[in-house]
């Protein structure tokens, strides 16, 4: 997948099953660890980004590999290894948001702050951006575990902590309200943006 | 919302017998107590995209589709946006390197001056839940006293257990109680008529400072057989 020149046994990591490469990091492989990290961070650093907006992705993603760390040794692979790490991953954002709540309260009272969003790649991911950031959290994450991330509802379910019905009805209402805004994303992606 | 999307611009009088009210909020038929109904077969369609639909189900769906252009076009807009947003994952990739680094650098004994560093303000602080009593805080910014040492200690909840049941650590030393499992755990820590409750989620993490000396027997609310001992010296 990288071009760096690859070790047999990371070769090997390379394409064992994700959660069983974890659970090998939880023994204290090292290199399991990197292939582990090597694997999922994009899936992390995109979730971590879509629940809180991309310039503090990076910090969101690392917080959560260090948080993730600290609990590899007790994981037992209960869930796959990557529902337990968007898992760890919705924890660290969410106490974000709480922290930031509270940062704000005071100057929420005085400004309504809109979701902060920031600069991404290419003009649709923006456009994508803000159309989801148009969303209430619960549908926008629901949309962003099952269709960016491609969970299935029931991991879904499993990471927000809600029924599998409730994702289901989350992702639906997501489509219903993006439609709107996904109309106008196909016009500028057929005008090459 | 309802202007530019295809329901609000083309859901007309329904051809299944539903009884839609001429106008309003098209757009939202869930929020739209006669669309509702519809709203139901929108979920179902929904549901149809991601191939998350049951056989039962798929067969009122399709009954309904024959008959609905609004939502034969719903399904055709979000199989659309589907496959795009596929696309766009497949596109995005994040560099591994950093995190490596920063998990190479250091000591994973010494992981919590780390999630500091990882930049997220108030991570830690923030995530305290219901806290009773007064002699224990669990804010990480309560100002230590000056020859009060910073100590951390990390104890993971296990299934049943803790993988330290006892624990000894000088006043003013901090607790970092770590859940690594699928449930959620609600520690109580007593020590005579102090008592702190700490809600655990699945992967979550709350640190407990203990200003008080004393023994503080810690048992989980929700698994009576996890318990463990703190006895803050001082």
């Amino acid at each position: 997948m990288r071009p760096t020149p690859l070790r047999r046994s990371r070769r090997t990591l390379a394409v064992a099953d994700l959660t069983a490469v974890a659970l090998r990091a939880g023994r204290g492989d090292d290199l399991a660890l990197d292939v582990l990290v090597e694997r999922t961070v994009d899936d992390v650093r995109r979730y971590c980004a879509h629940m809180l907006g991309s310039e503090l992705a990076d910090d969101l993603t690392q917080a959560t590999y260090v948080r993730a760390l600290r609990s590899l040794r007790s994981y037992r692979g209960d869930s796959t290894a990557r529902t337990w790490l968007i898992g760890i991953a919705r924890h660290v954002c969410l106490d974000e948001l709480r922290a930031r709540q509270r940062r704000n309260r005071l100057v929420t009272r005085l400004r309504a702050q809109p979701f902060e969003s920031s600069t991404p790649a290419d003009t649709a991911s923006i456009e994508l951006r803000q159309a989801l950031d148009g969303l209430s959290s619960d549908r926008r994450e629901a949309f962003v575990l099952t269709q960016l991330l491609g969970f299935g509802y029931e991991d879904a379910a499993a990471i927000a902590g809600c029924p599998v019905g409730t994702i289901r009805s989350r992702v639906s209402r997501a489509r219903g309200d993006l439609l709107g805004t996904a109309t106008a994303l196909d016009a500028a992606a057929d005008t090459g943006a | 919302m309802a202007s530019g999307s295809p329901f609000g611009a083309t859901m007309g009088p329904m051809s299944t017998g539903t009884v839609e009210p001429p106008s309003g909020n098209r757009g939202r038929p869930a929020d739209d107590p006669p669309g509702v109904e519809h709203a139901r077969y929108v979920e179902l369609a929904s549901a149809a995209v991601d191939d998350e639909i049951a056989i039962d189900e798929r067969a009122v769906l399709d009954r309904h589709l024959a008959g609905c252009p609004d939502c034969r076009r719903f399904v055709a807009d979000a199989d659309r946006l589907r496959r795009r947003c596929r696309v766009r994952a497949v596109d995005a990739s994040a560099d591994p390197r950093p995190v490596l680094a920063v998990l190479r650098r250091h000591d994973r004994r010494d992981l919590r001056a780390l999630a500091r560093r990882a930049g997220v303000s108030g991570l830690v602080a923030a995530a305290l839940v219901a806290v009773v009593g007064l002699s224990v805080s669990t804010h990480r910014t309560a100002p230590p006293a000056a020859d009060e040492v910073a100590v951390t200690r990390t104890v993971h909840a296990g299934d049943g257990s803790f993988d330290h049941d006892r624990v000894a650590v000088p006043v003013g030393a901090t607790v970092e109680w770590s859940n690594a499992t699928q449930h959620r755990h609600l520690l109580v820590q007593q020590a005579g008529t102090t008592t702190v409750r700490t809600a655990l989620d699945p992967g979550g993490q709350q640190d407990v400072t203990f200003h008080e000396a004393g023994v503080y027997e810690v048992h989980c609310e929700l698994h009576p057989e996890m318990a463990a001992t703190v006895t803050v010296a001082s």
